[in-house]
Parts: structure tokens; sequence; C-alpha cells
């Protein structure tokens, strides 16, 4: 979810084009351009095939472009006349001279800037005059990434024009601001014939009209769709996706889905996120159920709902889905201990569990641990209020291999917990107040004490119950300690050499100084600090584990660089 | 002048008869020239035909600093991430007061020079340039002409007009930044 989110908030658009430069030889016949006419003609309806570009591609759009084109380079260099480079890269150009030249740019030139641009720049560029509209329309043509942002009240009619220029488009990354209807996914239909990978995310406030009917035709016609996200599926109504090309199929805003048949033998990632409406009467059971006939290799799984119950997770457990390695059931707060149990009985390869908002407790955290002790990766207890510091502790503690474990909103106060139910899509600022309020009235603190050789992303926020903090962690890249309210800045011990991110959003100024002091001054001469630490009154002196420093001496450098790379982020 | 002796020269002619003189190093930053001189054309002088002397001088500015660069960093022992940036500062300073038709030229004479460097910056600042601009701007700015009919003007806006929407959202997110 959190992923989403940040692609989100990524460029409002952005396109992806294969780079390679111009050639200095026919797109035709591939005999030197200089002097040359060509006879050999192309195909309309079969223009020059797209070079295999991918993502991969763009990393290295600045590296010199691959040899094979310098051969003739000698030639281009001539001094009778004045010779331009013809770029086919797209498709062959007419040999007029008038294309050849654009203003003041040569084509060359120009298709390297168009490539460049944004498609509102493009857009722009193609009014400008006819050499710079045909070579516009050719950049489109040979786009295979474009992710476009349709802003509210514009016709989703214009959406088509444009798409319908995009006839070798491969994925297709849509952010609607306005409603949305079948229309859109027929205008799909009919200009991308080779879309591999579909992606509508709709904004807040934007109804998806789609009907259940509507997505299966969709999903039926395209043989070549591979990934498929909708966001906002409110009106479905049921599910029919029957697709032999289908490996990835994410659906959120669900409601209500009367019946389910996902019938896609290659899908090996699903997400389905319900709306975290009560009326929801979706019957999970019978959908998991469907999953061993329909989907046998799915390998990622993930649910939100608050119906999820244990009855919908013994089911997932009779399903026995061989490929299962992430599962993730979410908001469902029917899991418990004993959903857990024939999870893990079934379930034994599992690499990551995320049971954010369920209500399991300790005891259930350590069946996970004695099934998984070789293979979790991540685990996610978010919002789980029945786990305590020490079910944490004993999970970093027995599974050696965890890289991230969110206990997000986990250790809080007993006042704050009628609260969490609420509020646990979000919590506006005013809520936060009155948790902090409360928290005053109820001093419940609990200690944290995690020693971890392999975690990276370690995320704490919202654990107001927290007191005490001590963190070794040689590999830890990210901590959140957001609204740790009641974490005592003296309480705080990090021996986390390679932190990179700290996230400190509503913690106390006094605990922001004692992290900026621990990551940056107190790090550089720990061993005059250790064992013993001063308790804030100056009245006591506590004794803090001391962990066998696993940081070279020597590494007075590296310490220098991971000093610049760290970041506190307050706000 | 005894290590100019040392090292080898080139000559380069621009199109409106200006003669430059470089370091064969400087020149083989353009591949394109790398390629005539190891082919041995080193004698002569080489013309240049299409790019005029005040651009010829900004191209070979460029090249001087690229063997600069390339001679500094391999005594001195930086990390990677520092050239970057620095480049990337350099590379701003050098683009920075290049007027759009001076920008065009140098354009054309990085790509027929095949200068790849120079390209990239060239493209990154047009792109920067035309981005946000309508129509009418970018033909100001860039000296073409217009040749559509009206016809064909009106269609092809109101094909794209959707685009030019003036919309809060992102004028909201901009202006926050």
């Amino acid at each position: 979810m959190q992923q989403r989110q940040l692609s989100l908030d990524a460029d409002e658009a952005s396109l992806k084009r294969g780079k390679k430069r111009g050639s200095y030889n026919c797109g035709r016949c591939g005999l030197p351009k200089k002097g040359h006419s060509c006879n050999v003609t192309v195909d309309p309806t079969n223009p020059a095939p797209p070079s295999s570009r991918s993502r991969q591609t763009q990393l290295d759009y600045y590296q010199p472009s691959p040899s094979g084109h310098h051969h003739h380079l000698r030639r281009a260099l001539s001094f009778d006349d004045d010779d331009d480079v013809v770029v086919d890269h797209v498709e062959p150009v007419s040999d007029d001279e008038e294309s050849e030249t654009c203003g003041p740019l040569t084509w060359t030139c120009l298709v390297e800037v168009l490539r460049r641009a944004g498609p509102k720049s493009l857009l722009s560029a193609a009014q400008v005059c006819r050499g710079w509209r045909d070579c516009a329309r050719r950049m489109w043509r040979s786009t295979e990434e474009l992710s476009l942002r349709v802003p509210p009240r514009s016709r989703l009619g214009s959406v088509g024009s444009l798409l319908q220029k995009c006839s070798g488009l491969l994925r297709l990354t849509l952010r609607i601001e306005s409603d949305l209807d079948a229309t859109l996914l027929a205008c799909i239909a009919f200009s991308c014939p080779n879309l591999e990978a579909l992606d509508i995310r709709t904004a807040e406030n934007a109804v998806n009209w789609i009907s259940g009917d509507e997505l299966s035709r969709f999903v039926a016609e395209k043989k070549c769709l591979s990934t498929l996200k909708v966001e906002g599926c409110t009106n479905l109504g049921f599910l029919n996706i029957c697709s032999s090309s289908l490996s990835t199929l994410w659906l959120s805003g669900l409601h209500s889905i009367s019946r389910t048949a996902i019938n896609c033998p290659k899908l090996k990632e699903l997400s389905l996120e319900f709306s975290g409406q009560e009326n929801d009467s979706t019957d999970l059971v019978t959908m998991v159920d469907s999953f061993e006939r329909t989907c046998p290799r799915l390998r990622n799984m993930h649910i939100a709902s608050v119906r999820l119950s244990h009855d919908a997770a013994l089911s997932l457990a009779q399903a026995n889905l061989r490929d299962l390695r992430m599962l993730s059931l979410v908001l469902g707060t029917g899991i418990t201990d004993a959903s857990v149990a024939s999870i893990t009985s079934t379930y034994t390869n599992l690499e990551l569990l995320d049971l954010s908002g369920s209500s399991i407790s300790d005891s259930g955290i350590g069946m996970i641990c004695n099934v998984f002790p070789q293979t979790l990766s991540r685990l996610s207890l978010a919002h789980c209020p029945n786990i305590t510091s020490s079910g944490i502790q004993f999970a970093t503690a027995q599974l050696p291999h965890l890289q991230l474990i969110d206990c997000g909103m986990t250790i809080s106060d007993p006042s704050v917990e009628d609260l969490t139910a609420e509020q646990q899509t979000c919590s506006t600022e005013s809520n936060y107040d009155e948790r902090v309020n409360k928290a005053k009235h109820h001093p419940m603190y609990q200690k944290l004490i995690i020693k971890h050789g392999r975690l990276r992303k370690l995320s704490l926020w919202g654990c107001s119950g927290l007191d005490a903090l001590c963190l070794n962690c040689p590999e830890l890249n990210e901590l959140n300690l957001n609204s740790c309210t009641n974490l005592h800045p003296a309480r705080l011990l990090l021996q986390c050499p390679t932190l990179e991110n700290v996230y400190a959003v509503g913690c106390g100024d006094v605990l922001i100084e004692a992290i900026h002091n621990q990551i940056f001054n107190d790090f550089v001469s720990e061993t005059d600090h250790f064992p013993r630490k001063r308790l804030a009154d100056g009245s006591k002196r506590v004794f803090v584990p001391c962990f066998p420093s696993q940081q070279p001496s020597d590494d007075g450098k590296g310490r220098r660089a991971w000093q610049s790379r760290c970041n506190i982020r307050v706000n | 002048m005894s290590e100019s002796t040392e090292k080898k020269m080139v000559r380069l002619r621009s199109s409106d008869g200006e003669v430059f003189e470089v370091e064969e190093s400087v020149a083989k930053v353009a591949k394109t020239l790398q390629d005539m001189l190891e082919e041995d054309c080193a004698d002569a002088v080489i013309p240049i035909t299409c790019v005029r002397a005040p651009i010829l001088t900004k191209v070979i500015d460029y090249c001087k600093d690229q063997v600069m660069i390339s001679s500094s960093s391999s005594t001195t022992n930086n990390p990677n991430e520092r050239t970057e940036q620095e480049r990337k500062a350099w590379g701003q300073k050098f683009m920075e007061g290049v007027d759009s038709s001076t920008l065009c030229e140098l354009l054309v004479a990085s790509n027929f020079l095949n200068i790849e460097g120079l390209l990239n910056l060239g493209v990154d600042k047009m792109v920067s340039m035309i981005q946000g601009k309508y129509p009418q701007e970018i033909r100001d700015m860039f000296n073409v002409v217009n040749d559509f009919t009206p016809e064909e003007e009106e269609e092809i806006r109101n094909q794209n007009a959707w685009a030019f929407e003036r919309d809060p959202y992102y004028k909201k997110r901009s202006s926050s930044k």
C-alpha cells in the first residue's frame, strides 16, 4: 500500500522511450544512407519492429549509445553538400528534403529533444509546425510506456485520441481525476492492441462506473495482458476474470462482490482491497476456497477486508496453494491466533506475512516464529492491539532472516486502543492530539530491545506505549519513530551505523535532539558512554545492555560518509 | 611553447573560414574527429562546414574541459558521486546564458561532431525551455515558421486541448514546492 502511494506521487506523467541514436544506414535496406536512394518498400501495417526496450533502458539513458553506428561516421562529415542525417529508429522517413530540417534544428536533434520531453511538451510541440508534428507523431507511435494524469473535467474522448496515436503501447498508467466508465476500456482495447500492462488509478472523488461484465469482457479480449491494476472498483458487482495471460491482478475499492470467478492459470500475484465499509457482503470464504482450482500458481496474495474472518483463513489453509510465498491478510479483526495456527500448518515457506489489523497476540507470533525461522523476511503486524513489546522482541530474536518488521500502532496505551479501531486508515491531527492527552493519564510503558543482524527496516510508528528503545542492528537502514510520544530520550540507544532515514514526526523536541545526538555524536565516542548511561534527572544510572560493536574500529572514513547520508525527518 | 610542439595539434576550420588550432586530445573528444584522425587526415585543416566560429569556440571550450576533467580525475581519486555532482553543476553553468538560436546551433554541431555529452547538455536545456510553453511561445523562441493551414491548426489544437486546461491541483502542487 505504501509503495503504491509513493508511486502515485511520482512525476505526474513520464514517458519512457528507447534510446538509440540515429543511424547512418538506411532504415529499409541497411545500406549507408549517403548518396543512396532506397527502393525497398516497407509494409505500412508493419512498421519497424520495436526494439526490446524495457525499464532498464531508462537507466542507461545517458550512457554512450551502443557502438555500431560509428562505422560510417566519416561519411557523415561530407563537405560537399548539406547532408542531414535522418533518424530512422522509428520508421523510415521520406526522402523529402523538407522533412529533414525542422526550423533551425536537424531532424536528429529534434528527435533527441522530443524523446526526452514529457507528454505535455510533446503535445505542445506537435502544434509548432508540420515538421515538429510529424516528429511528435513518430514519438507517440514508438512509445511503449506511457503514464498519464487525466485532469478533472477533461473528456475521456480526448484521452482516446491520444491513445490512438500510441499504437505500439505496451504499458499504460492512467491516473484519472474525473469519473470514468467502460468507454475508456473500449478506447484502450481499440487503440493499444499489444497492451501488456494496464494500471488505472482513480482520484478520491472520481467514480469508477466500470461494471463486472465490462471488466471481464475487456480481460477476455486482451490476449496479451499480463498485468491489470484497477482502483476504485466499487461498481463491479461481481468478478469474472478469465485470462490465460494474466499474471498480476490488483483490484481495489471492491465492494459487495456477489460472486467471484478468477480463472487465471498463470496468475501469480493477486491483490484484492475492499472498501472498508461495514455493510460489505462479500463472501470471502467461498472466494478464497475457489483459488485452489482457478489460480493454482498463486505466489503473492493480498486481501484487505474487514470481512476477513477465521473461516476465511481456514479455507485458505485448505486451499493449499503450493507456490504461496507472500501472504497478506489485512484489516481482518476476525483473524486470531487460531487462524495463524491453521495458516502455518499449511504454508511453511512464507517469505512475507502481513497480518496488520488482526487480533493476533504474542502466542500467534510464537507460532509464526516456530514455522518460518528460515524463510520469513518481512513481517507486518501494524494495528494488532494484542501484541506487546515482548512479542516483537521474541520475533526479532527468533527470525534471523527478517529484514523488515512493521509494528506500527501496536505498543500503544490502553486508552488509545479504542480510538485506533476507528482510525485504522488514517489519523488526523485532532485525533492525534486527543491521543497525546489521554496517554498522559495512563502511564503503562513498555521497553523494546532489538538486536538483529539483518534487519533493514523497522517501523514503530504510533507506539505511544513505548518508553525505552534499544537497537543494535548493523544493517538497519530505515527507522520509523513517528508519534512515539512517550519514548524517553534518555532511554533511547541506537547502535545502527548504516541508518539512512529516521522518521520522527510528532516526537518531542528533546527526543529528536536525543536521536540526533545518538546518530551524529554519540556514535563516534560510543565506547566512552556505554554501558552506563545517566538518566535525565541525573539521579541514577541504568545499565544498558552492551553489545559487541559490529563496527570495525578503524572505520572513520565510512562513518563520515554515513553521517552525511542519514536524514532525520520531523515533518 | 615547447610543450605545444610535443603535443600534436589539429587545425579546424569553421564554416565562416576561421581556423582553430587545438590539441589532438581536445579534438578527439568529438568522436567524428577522432575517427577522422585515426584514419590519418591529421595534416590538413579539417573543415567543419556546418558550424560557425562562435559555436565552434563554445564546442572547443567544452572539449577542453572534458580533457581537463578526465586528466584530473585520474590523479585525484574522487568518489564518483562528487564528480557527478560537479559535472552537473558545471554543465548548468556552461549552458547558462546560451540563447535559443545558439542552443540550436550547438545541438546541430554536437550532433554533427558526435559529442554525446554536449548533445545531452543541449537537449536537456532545450527540453527545459520547451516545458510548459504554448506552441506560439516555442515558435517565437526557436524561430520556427508556422506552416500549418488554419484548418490543420484548428484540428490539432482541438485534439490536444485537454492537456492544456489549467488545473488547480497541479498549480497548487507546484506552488507549494
